[in-house]
């Protein structure tokens, strides 16, 4: 069991180093990132510490564009697949996946049975800390998301979401 | 036209035909209807109705029949 950990933790830093070798992005400490041959950065975006980024083993692409800044204790679950544009913040703690539990399967089996669904932010997205993005949903450009925000479905350029589930604040 | 409406924008949360979605549709006999697109459903019936459902009510709106009820309530309270 110590040399399966050891051989795994292994490959996990060798993968950053992939990463870090093929594209213009700055890897903070304690940044994992699993399947990096489906993740794809543009230039000069960073991952803080603590952010955990899955690929996809599905080959699905999870695609950050330029300038795209992840900030610590980020969680990233692309195996639906995940593009965010450039310019694209990401505050403290948000987490975006692409999957989710199917409540109609039998819940007491080792693996659970996972639904996916893309998610897509657009350019210069503002997404504030401890949000969660929730499979499907897509994000025109220039989309702010307050803190602690639950996002669902499609929003058009330059919305302004909060709440959970989140919703455009003008109304 | 209202029920249409309805229907136009189940199909498109749903990704199935909008003729095939009568108006006993409910999460029982549309499979695609599970708990995270009945969120996006309700979403973008807002959206396009221009209202806002009582949080107590999300739930409940499980079916054609309720959700064009409780836009009817909505539209009657405006």
């Amino acid at each position: 069991m110590i040399v399966k950990n050891i051989r795994h933790r292994f490959k996990l830093t060798w993968q950053l180093f992939k990463l870090a070798r093929k594209y213009d992005v700055l890897i903070e400490k304690a940044v994992t990132v699993k399947y990096v041959d489906t993740v794809s950065f543009g230039i000069h975006c960073t991952l803080q510490s603590g952010t955990y980024v899955y690929g996809s083993r599905s080959g699905n692409k999870v695609r950050f564009g330029d300038h795209v800044a992840i900030s610590s204790g980020c969680v990233l679950l692309g195996e639906g697949g995940l593009a965010l544009d450039d310019f694209t913040h990401l505050g403290p703690r948000v987490v975006i996946t692409t999957q989710y539990g199917d409540s109609r399967s039998d819940l007491l089996q080792p693996s659970a049975v996972l639904k996916y669904a893309p998610v897509h932010l657009g350019k210069g997205c503002w997404i504030g800390s401890g949000s969660v993005i929730m499979p499907g949903s897509t994000l025109g450009d220039g989309c702010i998301v307050a803190p602690n925000s639950v996002v669902f479905g499609t929003w058009r350029n330059g919305t302004s979401l909060a709440g959970n589930p989140a919703r455009p604040r003008e109304r | 036209m209202k029920n249409d409406r309805i229907r136009t924008v189940m199909a498109d949360v749903f990704g199935i035909d909008a003729g095939s979605i009568s108006e006993d549709a409910s999460q029982g006999t549309i499979e695609q209807w599970d708990s995270l697109r009945h969120m996006n459903l309700i979403l973008a019936l807002e959206e396009e109705f221009e209202v806002r459902f009582p949080e107590d009510q999300i739930d409940q709106l499980a079916s054609f029949k309720l959700i064009a009820l409780s836009l009817d309530e909505l539209a009657a309270d405006q």
